[in-house]
């Protein structure tokens, strides 16, 4: 198998999967858009959780999250993340609703890269060239990128970058060093990705 | 009902991206506690 079949597997996913959902937003109601997203937010704030409770030791968490956020603030991660979503938009601006480019890239982005999925599927693909997992994740992918195109619009195209960029460095990294992650570090990564996809719902809803 | 919780939460929004440091301390911290004999 070719280290990376994955990625690209996962970007031919979201990419058709953006390219049918603007097709369909042009036809589905406002109304039915917006009790999708409420859906939608809904299914992450579910799985969020789940992810968060499959920690093997709360206190990790807690303190993985408090140091995380903590180096975030100072890196002003965030920040940057609305800068370019602002500075696709600037770029391509149309007559559609302001910063609506940058919440879907925010939001797809978040919602593509991090989690289980994501780590062990790059980590598998690397490693032993193994691509179930990421194609699982594809085809999630897709579907997801169909509704959130049809609700936030064409943003979701620049997530396919955010795939490529991160799934595409952990495969590479997985396979230059051939490494895996213990069953402990797997449920402590998962737990703190569960909560970002918690805060993810939140933005959603804002 | 996590529908009615979440409703009933006065939701704001949260910085997401800052979140994403944690996904790199939390395997970091689980290996180096696992690697003590702390957990």
């Amino acid at each position: 198998m070719i280290p990376g079949l994955g990625t690209a597997l996962n970007i031919g996913s979201v990419l058709p999967g953006a390219a049918i959902g603007l097709s369909l937003g042009r036809v589905i109601p406002d109304g039915l858009q917006q009790t999708i997203r409420a859906g939608l937010g809904l299914f992450v704030a579910v799985y969020g959780i789940q992810m968060t409770l499959r920690t093997k030791n709360p206190l990790i968490l807690l303190i993985s999250v408090l140091v995380g956020v903590v180096i975030g603030e100072l890196l002003h991660l965030d920040d940057g993340m609305q800068a370019i979503g602002r500075w696709a938009e600037r770029r391509t601006r149309r007559n559609g609703e302001p910063g609506r480019v940058s919440l879907a890239f925010v939001t797809t982005s978040l919602l593509f890269c991090v989690g289980p999925l994501t780590i062990l599927g790059s980590f598998l693909d690397g490693t032993r060239g193994d691509v179930t997992v990421l194609a699982i994740k594809s085809v999630l992918d897709g579907f997801s990128a169909i509704v959130f195109a049809a609700t936030l619009g064409w943003g979701v195209v620049l997530s396919a970058v955010s795939v490529l960029l991160v799934q595409g460095s952990l495969t590479l990294i997985a396979f230059l060093a051939n490494a895996g992650l213990s069953e402990l570090e797997t449920a402590e990564l998962t737990a703190a990705g569960g909560s970002s996809w918690l805060a993810s719902r939140w933005v959603c809803s804002s | 009902m996590v529908g009615i919780a979440l409703g009933l939460l006065e939701l704001k929004a949260i910085k997401v991206a800052t979140f994403l440091p944690a996904l790199v301390v939390a395997p970091l911290l689980a290996g180096v506690l696992h690697a003590v004999g702390a957990v």
